[in-house]
């Protein structure tokens, strides 16, 4: 019982998170709405797995495939939001952009 | 009952559709991607455990495995793009 409702809890956090996905201006503040969706969502979905079927097959696999989510999620938001920048894309919601400074000191050198 | 899980990350993936279709950049439609694919790896967790079925959840962790894999050498493009 307790599994069956962080499973609905998660599904309700998974569309919180597509909506902000939906309705955020910028790429950065996407990627943040995309990290509600990986822990908050998926994650919360398999704990939900292993409180229903307690001791079994389908929790010792949804704890290998939680623990494979959280390496792989911050890996690829990182990777993706670093390409981002580096391709051009400018933040909008910034106050102080330190890395362009830095990036122009190294290129000088 | 598992159903309704079901029906809720199937409401998120058509948000994530939108977002596909509407991003103005390349990296707004790779994070759509992204989170599609984790909505997708949801869902067959919840058809895992509706069909009472535990290769759903093997499929999952490949599925997992393969889109890090694309993710990375997506990102890696449009690093290079750059430097050309």
């Amino acid at each position: 019982m307790i599994g069956m409702g962080l499973m609905l809890i998660g599904g309700m956090l998974a569309i919180i998170g597509s909506f902000g996905l939906l309705r955020f201006p910028d790429v950065y503040s996407r990627s943040h709405a995309q990290t509600v969706v990986n822990v908050g969502g998926v994650c919360l979905i398999l704990i939900g797995v292993i409180l229903d079927q307690l001791v079994s097959i389908f929790s010792l696999k949804a704890l290998f495939l939680m623990i494979l989510i959280f390496v792989t999620a911050p890996v690829a938001t990182h990777a993706i939001t670093k390409a981002a920048y580096l391709s051009g894309v400018k933040p909008e919601l910034i106050v102080v952009d330190e890395w362009r400074k830095t990036r122009s000191r190294v290129s000088r050198s | 009952m598992y159903e309704y899980v079901v029906y809720l990350l199937a409401a998120a993936v058509f948000l994530c559709i939108v977002r596909f279709l509407r991003g103005p950049t390349l990296p707004d439609r790779v994070i759509a991607i992204d989170t599609m694919s984790s909505l997708v790896i949801g869902i067959m967790v919840a058809l895992s455990l509706y069909f009472a079925n535990s290769l759903f959840l093997d499929i999952a962790i490949v599925y997992a495995l393969l889109s890090f894999i694309g993710n990375l050498v997506i990102s890696k493009y449009m690093m290079g793009e750059v430097r050309k």
